[in-house]
């Protein structure tokens, strides 16, 4: 197996105690911030190259479920348990929106990455916000409760998924969004385009996988995993997908088309279930956390793969993300432990 | 779906305990959960609710979720999850400041089979809940009504771990012990309560993870007991020559009838296990006037005609014969007359617990066993047991006595699904025994003890 780019040395880059397990973890677009949320409601904004707190906020009353950044990096957008979706002035500490929607939870939120939109996704309702606060679209009803939301990487196109339904919607005129349903038939758990836009998968409920292509539409199942399918995420080339349920992370080959009759690779490592993979952004490295708080990163390459760190958070692993350019790795933890790893 | 099988561990049960609250609309779900909640007891408790209702207590978390049931791809009853439990629970497990105990309380005419396969189904959910207890409310006033109308009303019954029979002060004293007679076989399993304004002992639907057939013993001594496709058996010494059968009109328009020949020593003890064989048999119709004969099958005795119909039933000497009659001889008017025309009376006669009686077709079979259990055995008859029979069976729990374990070891299952682990060791003067119960649809006592039986070591 040929040798990928060697981590000569990683180390803790700073750390941070927040006050409860980690939620959602969030680098800015130009990697300066690092957005944490806690499960137990408050927010902090750290400053990635150093850890310093920038601001620290209350967050939502019951919980917080998600944070999202605008695309200049100047905007945090949160939403929770308290059926509101806030914005935040990462530069004054300003509460600067609070996005009632009526919902008990919202769980999902999330910033237009091709226009001046905020999209909130609460209970079966979608909503769309301008950055001033205006209300312009309320769909209803999805069939059951929004489980993701995902914007392909080229296209206005907002895919969201709720039971057994992913709706695509087109955002290319804002005042009047196109919506196209796709069906299937086990409950999806979550969204994920390839980066080069021409796959979207979803892991379900039901122990498989489910991908469509764009824009043919045409769609595949992949299945036999032993669990429901937790962990998604794509490589920078979108050759790879590498999806995990138990302690294995299994990765499709998307080289040439579909992976339909090649055999995935199998990577046995993980010492639980795994919770997060990600790979890095400019590179074929690939993290993931498992259940037992066990951190593993791999280099992959056409050859094969292999193991190129391990760690442990002791409190154990909840989140995990890659800076968008460094090879920096945020881990936050369930006893709210935050770190950034270097991989040098 | 794949095959269940029970794991052994012997790590303590660390999970988050989850009590389910069932009930018709009204059946007082809502007070019982208010009293819950105001009891000072000392546990910090989420509650999930489905139906608006007014609580807003401090110290507990109320969760205001809509019933999303999940259906997978492969249609399997028994995968069917409930979608907003798992994406709640997935939340509040992560806090810090851990809740003792989960309770969700479903909309009324919830089937309880996808609440409670959430906690066998979905890993997640599994390695960090576990199912307490199935509470179910039943309104005295309107139960009757409702076991009538509603499947759904029957199943959370058949699922429950404990019943309250609430709102008594509404009827009289033999309306609830009728309808407390008729839940209780349905589900042999459950305590039952009873209660005003849903005033119940706290003790009693919380914590019920304790599986305890001793106490369905308690309450219904004849739980054990098997039912019969008989209802009544007669031992006559018939003399030589033609005997005769006589029936008046009766509630049926036919009855079933087996005929033994039996030696003097029986006393019905083994004639009564080829009856029961028999009586499964391909049936002989039997008009009035036909002659009988001992040990050729299953009579079907046709009984629509007005008026007294004599079976002639001729022998040439003297036999031990037991009669085995689907229906007690008194609904008939039965009576055995000799060669002369004497009214015969039986040597030994005995009724049985018939299990045609029920007119509920849910009902429990209970099973204890002495000797020690093999695992493994046990996990492939549980395994093709319920898939085949999977949808038929709403519970099942047990405490099984395993070989060459000093620990007992605790199960309980809802549909295909079950899981199971080590518990306590077993105590000096506690008798070593396993325990099993199953509550369903159409559950044949004969094919579940010999099934079980035959996991023995």
């Amino acid at each position: 197996m040929r040798m990928n780019r060697q981590a000569e040395s990683v180390h803790i880059r700073w750390r941070l105690e927040t006050t409860d397990s980690v939620q959602d973890l969030a680098w800015s677009p130009d990697g300066r911030w690092l957005a944490v949320a806690v499960v137990s409601g408050s927010l902090t904004v750290a400053d990635g190259a150093t850890g310093d707190l920038r601001q620290n906020w209350l967050g939502h009353a019951g919980g917080t479920l998600k944070v999202a950044w605008s695309r200049d990096s100047r905007w945090l957008a949160s939403s929770g348990q308290d059926g509101c979706a806030r914005v935040w002035d990462i530069t004054s500490g300003e509460e600067r929106l609070q996005l009632v929607t009526g919902n008990a939870w919202v769980g999902d939120v999330s910033f237009s990455p091709y226009a001046d939109l905020l999209i909130t996704a609460a209970g079966k309702e979608l909503r769309a916000w301008s950055l001033d606060g205006q209300p312009l679209h309320h769909i209803q009803p999805h069939i059951s409760t929004i489980t993701a939301l995902a914007w392909h990487p080229q296209q206005p196109l907002l895919a969201s998924t709720a039971y057994s339904q992913v709706h695509l919607w087109d955002w290319g005129n804002p005042a009047a969004p196109g919506e196209q349903i796709l069906l299937h038939s086990s409950p999806l758990l979550n969204a994920c385009w390839a980066p080069n836009g021409q796959y979207l998968a979803c892991g379900c409920q039901d122990n498989s996988l489910r991908c469509w292509t764009w824009p043919e539409l045409t769609d595949f199942q992949m299945s036999g995993y032993a669990s429901k399918v937790c962990a998604l995420a794509w490589d920078r080339a979108s050759h790879w997908l590498a999806t995990g349920d138990r302690e294995i992370i299994t990765l499709w080959d998307f080289t040439r088309g579909p992976p339909t009759g090649k055999v995935p690779l199998n990577i046995e490592g993980p010492f639980a279930t795994v919770r997060e993979l990600a790979f890095q952004p400019d590179g074929d490295w690939l993290a993931t956390g498992d259940q037992s708080g066990h951190l593993l990163v791999w280099a992959l390459n056409d050859q094969g793969y292999r193991l190129i760190w391990q760690g442990t958070l002791r409190g154990g692993f909840q989140r995990l993300a890659w800076h968008p350019r460094e090879r920096l790795l945020a881990v936050g933890g369930e006893d709210g432990t935050v770190a950034v790893f270097e991989f040098a | 779906m794949g095959t269940p099988l029970m794991i052994l561990t012997n790590i303590a049960d660390a999970r988050i305990p989850v009590t389910v609250l069932t009930g018709f609309l009204g059946a007082g779900k809502t007070t019982l959960l208010n009293r819950i909640l105001t009891e000072q007891h000392g546990q910090r408790i989420a509650v999930i609710e489905n139906e608006f209702g007014e609580i807003g207590i401090d110290q507990a978390l109320v969760v205001n979720a809509e019933e999303e049931i999940f259906e997978m791809n492969n249609g399997c009853l028994c995968c069917t999850v409930r979608g907003d439990l798992i994406r709640i629970l997935g939340n509040l497990m992560k806090r810090r400041d851990k809740f003792d105990r989960i309770l969700v309380e479903t909309t009324g005419l919830a089937d309880p089979g996808p609440v409670a396969q959430t906690f066998f189904m979905d890993d997640e959910m599994k390695d960090h809940f576990r199912l307490d207890g199935i509470v179910t409310l039943v309104d005295c006033k309107h139960l009757a009504q409702h076991l009538e109308d509603s499947a759904e009303c029957r199943e959370q019954i058949a699922f429950a771990d404990a019943l309250v029979l609430n709102k008594v002060d509404l009827v009289d004293d033999a309306t609830v012990e009728g309808l407390e007679t008729r839940l209780r076989a349905m589900n042999g399993l459950a305590k039952i309560q009873r209660a005003r304004m849903a005033q119940v002992d706290l003790a009693q639907v919380l914590d019920l993870g304790g599986f305890d057939l001793q106490r369905a013993l308690d309450l219904n001594p004849a739980f054990l007991e098997p039912e019969y496709p008989f209802e009544w058996a007669g031992w006559y010494v018939l003399p030589a020559g033609e005997s005769t059968l006589v029936l008046e009109d009766g509630p049926d328009p036919a009855m079933h009838l087996v005929l033994l020949s039996v030696s003097e020593h029986d006393a019905l003890a083994v004639s009564k296990e080829t009856a029961i064989r028999l009586f499964s048999a391909p049936v002989i119709e039997a008009r009035p006037g036909d002659q009988l004969k001992p040990d050729v099958g299953c009579y079907r005795l046709r009984l629509s005609q007005p008026g007294s119909k004599c079976f002639p039933l001729q022998l040439p000497e003297t036999v031990h014969t037991a009669l085995f009659t689907e229906h007690h001889p008194d609904e008939f008017t039965l009576r055995v007359l000799d060669p002369h025309g004497q009214l015969m009376q039986p040597l030994f006669a005995r009724a049985y617990n018939p299990g045609h009686r029920h007119d509920d077709t849910v009902s429990s079979v209970a099973i204890v066993e002495e000797r020690p259990v093999n695992i493994h055995k046990l996990n492939l008859w549980l395994s093709a047991l319920l898939r085949e029979q999977g949808a038929d069976i709403y519970r099942m729990k047990g405490v099984l006595h395993l070989a060459d374990n000093l620990n007992r070891f605790v199960f309980q299952g809802v549909h295909m699904l079950f899981d199971g682990q080590a518990d306590r060791p077993w105590r000096d003067e506690e008798p070593r025994q396993s325990q099993m119960i199953f509550i369903g649809r159409n559950l044949d006592r004969v094919d579940l003890t010999t099934g079980f039986q035959a996991c023995l070591d």
